[in-house]
């Protein structure tokens, strides 16, 4: 049975190109408590150059059925824990463990050769997967099928509509019947039709006591497909507790801040 | 993550992966082009005829047969060592549409960029054993040599692309400047000219790069029929620093790579 448990992990990486802030331009002193917002993350300058701080001491467990909707602003750190449940980040404190053969999907583009034809794709992501080449062969038929892509299967991917390409990425993720689904909010993308096949999809990966952890700013979306919700505020985590419940914490807290702000501005 | 070393062994693993990349390249890079991969073997050829014809004629003393071999050999091993250097600043970032998706072993892609170079490795090695027969050299016990110095120059590549894959991924000018320094060290590598040649001085110190002994390990014992052995000892003690090199880079940080985007 697949799970994932995610205890007190925390990630903060470099950037390197960054511009100065300018107050230290200005004033010329680095110290290390000086940290603004960029944002909802905290961008702090140290010794070792700007670094950001991404995720902070988040925990949950999730077990085979759930489907986690991830929900906050922005730059609320989304995308970083999605990577850090794929294992692609490592975190910086704390730790992921999960069991379960896990298919990311993060955004169109990523995870394909885009000189290669979808037929070679499929097969290259059969690999990643570990599987054999007879293995990954097998699923074309049902890849090619799933994906509409007709005759240009047999084309280079960079040759394909954005849509193409999402629905190739899509039924590539789910075809290799993965116990770990991680979507990022590209998926709300594409036209109607596909949509529903998306979602018919999932659903049965979830009914297959999957695992489906999406990052969406498409209430819809998360409220069709999951049933619990983590709330994340810059790299934090506000709430974690059921769909509409958690939603509703969130707006609430949007509507302060916002009054706050404009009673703040008035005053000023 | 796993350790170091379990990623290292996982990522060999995953072979029929990185042979499928790394034909994945070589089928892009002569994509439409109707002789393909003979383009390998045809550019060298023409590289070390036209070279031939040049040098040969400026350096009369010694005799045209063995001149060809020795060129044909220099530049058979430089042209590897070049490929290998070249790639390694490359080797994750070009890479990254895979890294920053999946959770993927990084050496795998060591491994992809090392097998790319074989096929040249081979296509051109293909031109080198005509040319042997061509020009009559390497008849010799001593030739099969060969075997254990490709197989050094083979691991040499591995340690090569994953240390500079790792610093050149976060020291983005690393790959400029050995751009700029290999075009140099052509010259002061003994492929075209005869160390004898030199004055004592010069010799000595050019005695040091690495490089030249890698050609050494190779070409000496099929041209002249004698082990080298200086040589051979130069190039073990490079493979072990610099597999030891290598490894403990990529142990320390590994997982820091995918964030030096």
């Amino acid at each position: 049975m697949p799970f994932l448990s995610v205890r007190n992990v925390s990630l903060s990486y470099p950037v390197f190109g960054g511009a100065k802030p300018p107050s230290e331009a200005e004033s010329g002193q680095g110290s290390s408590d000086l940290r603004r917002h960029a944002g909802a993350l905290t961008v702090s300058r140290g010794a070792g150059g700007q670094s950001i701080e991404a995720l902070r001491d988040i925990s949950f467990e999730l077990k085979a059925g759930d489907r986690l909707g991830l929900i906050g602003r922005n730059g609320s750190g989304k995308s970083t824990l999605l990577r850090v449940l794929a294992g692609v980040y490592s975190p910086t404190k704390g730790e992921v463990r999960s069991q379960g053969r896990v298919a990311p999907l993060f955004s169109v583009g990523l995870g394909v050769k885009h000189e290669a034809t979808g037929r070679r794709n499929i097969i290259l992501r059969g690999l990643m997967s570990g599987l054999t080449w007879k293995q990954a062969a097998e699923k074309i038929d049902e890849v090619a099928e799933f994906s509409e892509l007709g005759p240009f299967l047999d084309l280079p991917v960079r040759t394909y509509s954005t849509g193409m390409a999402m629905r190739l990425s899509f039924a590539m993720a789910t075809a290799f019947s993965p116990e770990i689904l991680l979507l990022d909010e590209w998926i709300g993308a594409g036209d109607e039709t596909f949509q529903k096949k998306a979602a018919a999809r999932m659903n049965s990966l979830v009914s297959n006591a999957g695992i489906t952890v999406m990052a969406s700013h498409r209430r819809r979306l998360i409220k069709d497909v999951c049933n619990k919700a983590l709330w994340l505020d810059g790299g934090r985590q506000c709430m974690l507790g059921p769909v509409v419940e958690t939603m509703r914490a969130m707006d609430a807290a949007e509507r302060e801040a916002a009054e706050a702000a404009e009673s703040g501005g008035e005053t000023a | 993550m796993d350790s170091a070393f379990t990623q290292l062994v996982r990522a060999a693993g995953r072979w029929r992966l990185w042979t499928t990349l790394a034909w994945e390249d070589v089928k892009s890079t002569y994509r439409r082009s109707i002789i393909g991969v003979l383009w390998i073997s045809l550019s060298f050829t023409i590289f070390v005829a036209v070279k031939l014809l040049i040098f040969g004629s400026i350096f009369q003393s010694v005799p045209d047969e063995q001149y060809g071999a020795y060129l044909m050999l220099g530049f058979f091993c430089w042209q590897f060592m070049v490929q290998v250097v070249m790639a390694g600043p490359n080797v994750f970032s070009g890479a990254e549409s895979w890294i920053r998706n999946d959770p993927i072993e990084l050496p795998v892609f060591v491994l992809q960029a090392v097998t790319r170079s074989l096929f040249d490795l081979f296509f051109t090695g293909l031109v080198v054993i005509i040319g042997l027969f061509v020009f009559g050299a390497g008849a010799g016990l001593y030739s099969l040599l060969a075997i254990p110095a490709l197989l050094l120059f083979v691991i040499n590549a591995g340690w090569v692309v994953l240390l500079l894959g790792v610093v050149c991924t976060r020291f983005r000018d690393i790959a400029h400047l050995i751009q700029a320094a290999m075009r140099v060290l052509f010259f002061l590598t003994p492929v075209l000219w005869f160390p004898s040649q030199l004055p004592e001085p010069v010799r000595e110190i050019l005695w040091w790069n690495p490089f030249a002994q890698f050609i050494y390990i190779l070409r000496t014992p099929i041209l002249y029929q004698e082990p080298a052995i200086e040589s051979w000892i130069f190039v073990g003690v490079v493979t072990v620093v610099g597999c030891t090199a290598a490894f403990t880079a990529f142990a320390l940080f590994r997982k820091r790579i995918v964030f030096w985007f």
